[in-house]
């Protein structure tokens, strides 16, 4: 009887150690029951300028299966929706590393029409979420998706499925950047070698050619650009033997490889060999034979032997030979020499 | 009844009471299946409790296995960063190194719907004693829980267990808040000039300066976008390019440069923006990723500039001009 009574009185505490017995036992496999959420979601706008329009671009990764349905809660981003948006794909880099793609169209805006104040976007995905897989979409609009409001920090929420994660959102004063600049005038020109010499003794019975010089013409003159020469002696001229070989006269091609009219005679030409981009002057077109055009002194004039019409250059090569005959009493000496100057010039 | 009588009235006098006695052998009795465990004494008082606004005192043998309560658990919300997670360390002081410990957590301060912390960091409906391992709550007691709700106060308290039976009630409160997820971001100046700039010749801004910052916890990007793809005239575009402008005969492109933080990211410049000297990364109408980062981030900067180098052929016609957009992203 005693002990009828004394279990009587300790029923309480044995029902109490009985609920912590229950409890071990069920911490080994009990589940949680907690509501999924979002393993990662991004919202990337378009345009974060304040009073700007948007479009955005948004990504997520489901935590639980099922569910097609997603919505963007912009409410408190913006009061109203500017536009009708549209789903479309992946162009924008911020959707970069889906696994899928949006491709569904949007069965809801509002709930009932754009502008209605909610500033919710829902639409459907073309499948149901996979849990553990990322989507990524681009709702845009003509003339973009919303009106963004000032400047500050705000946050918008993106539910797909049971899954729901708020974003944060700056929107800022200014994000963009303007530079300028004005490419500068220029014309540049330079020469192979700055000398040249003939390729054999100078003869009474046939031309002799120099090497030749190679001018290089860089410019981004518009109207293109033109050349010019002179020389120092009018000629080939011998200090030693104070003998001019003298340039033949300006104004025509000559061909200094006739004989009686230039062989055993002294004759002197510029001939222009080759030009990458424009053309030889016709006198100085020394294209087909040992054909050049007279020059005249620094002191007298220069003579026009190419030019380029066309705009902007870039490593115009112009080649210019010089030609020489002498008659059969010019003194022999090795000191016959001349010095031309090429002008060129761009044309802005 | 008169036996009942006998064990309700235990001895006392005017300077002591006695609250539990044994009877030996049989007193006690412990059973067990592979569902449940209890303990029953005999010979002991029920409902010798007594209390004050500062203590609660619980009589018997079964009462007296039981620890101290635990004080209220030192919370962090990671200094105001931690939106959707708090951080919660449990004060084992006076418990000893074989306790158990159950963290109950509420939105509201009387615990109206309480919930419990689980193995998976995670709140559910039971409660979880785990111990201060690795398996448990971690060496230094001491864990994050998740999927909490952004700007949200929540209520902590910790009960401590010894054994199977002797689980204290639970104890002093704590409460600390989410925050909103946020993202600032900021880009200046807003234009440069490059004034007249001779070809051939690689030109190079000043520094665009950048600060970004955020608690997202996959951290952040940002981007760049142009609206010529290149710096633009109304005769010309010398087209952005992916290279180094000085073997180019032209070419325009951005280049980051000095990323750093005050705490968390770290912040990274991004190829094919990573370059140095004259080699630069294209733009276009594509947002492109120029600075990363993959962790929470607090006092982000960066510097970035646009270098350009025109051909002999560029012409001289008009001013030429690029509008280059940045972008940033978070990924919570």
């Amino acid at each position: 009887m005693k002990q009828r009574n004394l279990w009587s009185k300790l029923r309480v505490p044995i029902i109490f150690a009985m609920v912590l017995g229950l409890l071990t036992v069920y911490a080994s496999g009990w589940q949680p029951v907690f509501a999924g959420t979002l393993t990662k979601s991004t919202i990337l706008e378009t345009n974060m300028v304040a009073g700007g329009t948007t479009n955005i671009a948004i990504e997520f990764t489901s935590a639980t299966s099922g569910g097609t349905n997603v919505s963007v809660n912009l409410s408190n981003l913006s009061t109203s929706l500017t536009a009708s948006p549209t789903v479309s794909g992946s162009s924008l880099n911020g959707c970069q590393g889906a696994n899928g793609i949006f491709s569904g169209t949007i069965t809801a805006i509002n709930g009932t029409s754009v502008g209605d104040g909610s500033g919710i976007v829902t639409f459907t995905s073309s499948s149901t979420f996979a849990s553990g897989t990322t989507y990524c979409t681009i709702i845009t609009a003509s003339g973009g998706l919303m009106t963004n409001p000032g400047a500050g920090t705000y946050t918008a929420t993106i539910t797909a499925g049971s899954d729901s994660q708020t974003q944060g959102l700056d929107v800022i004063s200014s994000d963009t950047y303007t530079i300028s600049g004005t490419v500068a005038q220029t014309f540049t020109m330079s020469l192979g070698s700055g000398s040249d010499t003939f390729t054999g003794n100078l003869s009474s019975t046939t031309d002799t050619l120099t090497n030749g010089e190679t001018v290089t013409i860089n410019t981004n003159a518009g109207s293109g650009w033109m050349l010019w020469a002179a020389d120092a002696n009018g000629g080939l001229y011998s200090t030693t033997k104070s003998q001019h070989v003298n340039s033949v006269a300006p104004g025509a091609l000559d061909d200094l490889s006739t004989p009686g009219t230039y062989i055993g005679t002294n004759a002197f030409a510029l001939g222009v060999t080759s030009v990458t981009a424009g053309s030889a002057t016709t006198n100085y077109n020394d294209t087909t034979g040992p054909k050049g055009g007279g020059i005249t002194a620094t002191t007298t004039g220069f003579q026009q032997i190419a030019s380029d019409s066309s705009a902007d250059s870039s490593a115009d090569n112009v080649t210019v030979k010089l030609i020489a005959d002498i008659a059969a009493t010019d003194p022999a000496s090795n000191d016959y020499n001349d010095t031309i100057t090429l002008v060129g010039a761009g044309s802005f | 009844m008169a036996a009942g009588l006998l064990f309700a009235s235990f001895s006392s006098s005017s300077t002591y009471s006695l609250k539990s006695y044994s009877v030996g052998p049989g007193g006690t009795n412990s059973a067990a299946s592979s569902t449940y465990q209890t303990q029953s004494n005999v010979g002991e008082q029920s409902n010798g409790s007594s209390s004050s606004t500062t203590y609660t005192s619980h009589n018997g043998a079964i009462q007296a296995e039981q620890l101290n309560v635990p004080v209220a658990p030192t919370l962090s919300n990671g200094s105001n960063t931690y939106y959707n997670m708090l951080n919660f360390t449990i004060n084992t002081t006076n418990e000893p190194s074989d306790a158990t410990y159950a963290v109950a957590v509420s939105t509201t301060s009387n615990f109206a719907t309480t919930n419990y912390i689980q193995a998976s960091d995670l709140l559910g409906s039971g409660q979880v004693y785990q111990a201060c391992n690795v398996s448990g709550w971690g060496t230094s007691c001491s864990d994050n829980l998740g999927g909490l709700a952004v700007n949200t106060t929540y209520y902590f308290k910790v009960a401590a267990m010894e054994g199977k039976f002797t689980n204290t009630e639970f104890g002093a409160v704590a409460s600390i808040s989410t925050v909103n997820p946020s993202i600032t971001f900021s880009v200046s100046p807003s234009s440069y000039g490059f004034g007249t700039f001779v070809p051939n010749v690689v030109v190079t801004s000043t520094n665009l300066s950048f600060t970004f910052a955020t608690n997202a916890v996959s951290g952040g990007n940002v981007y760049v976008s142009g609206q010529n793809g290149g710096f633009k005239s109304s005769a010309h575009t010398i087209a952005a390019v992916s290279a180094n402008l000085a073997t180019q005969s032209e070419g325009f492109g951005v280049q980051g440069t000095n990323p750093g933080e005050s705490s968390g990211g770290p912040l990274s410049v991004v190829s094919p923006y990573n370059g140095t000297g004259n080699t630069v990364g294209i733009e276009s109408s594509n947002p492109a990723n120029i600075f990363t980062t993959s962790n929470p981030i607090v006092g982000g900067i960066a510097n970035a500039n646009v270098q350009v180098k025109a051909a002999y052929t560029d012409p001289t016609s008009g001013s030429y001009q690029e509008v280059l957009t940045f972008v940033a992203s978070a990924s919570f």
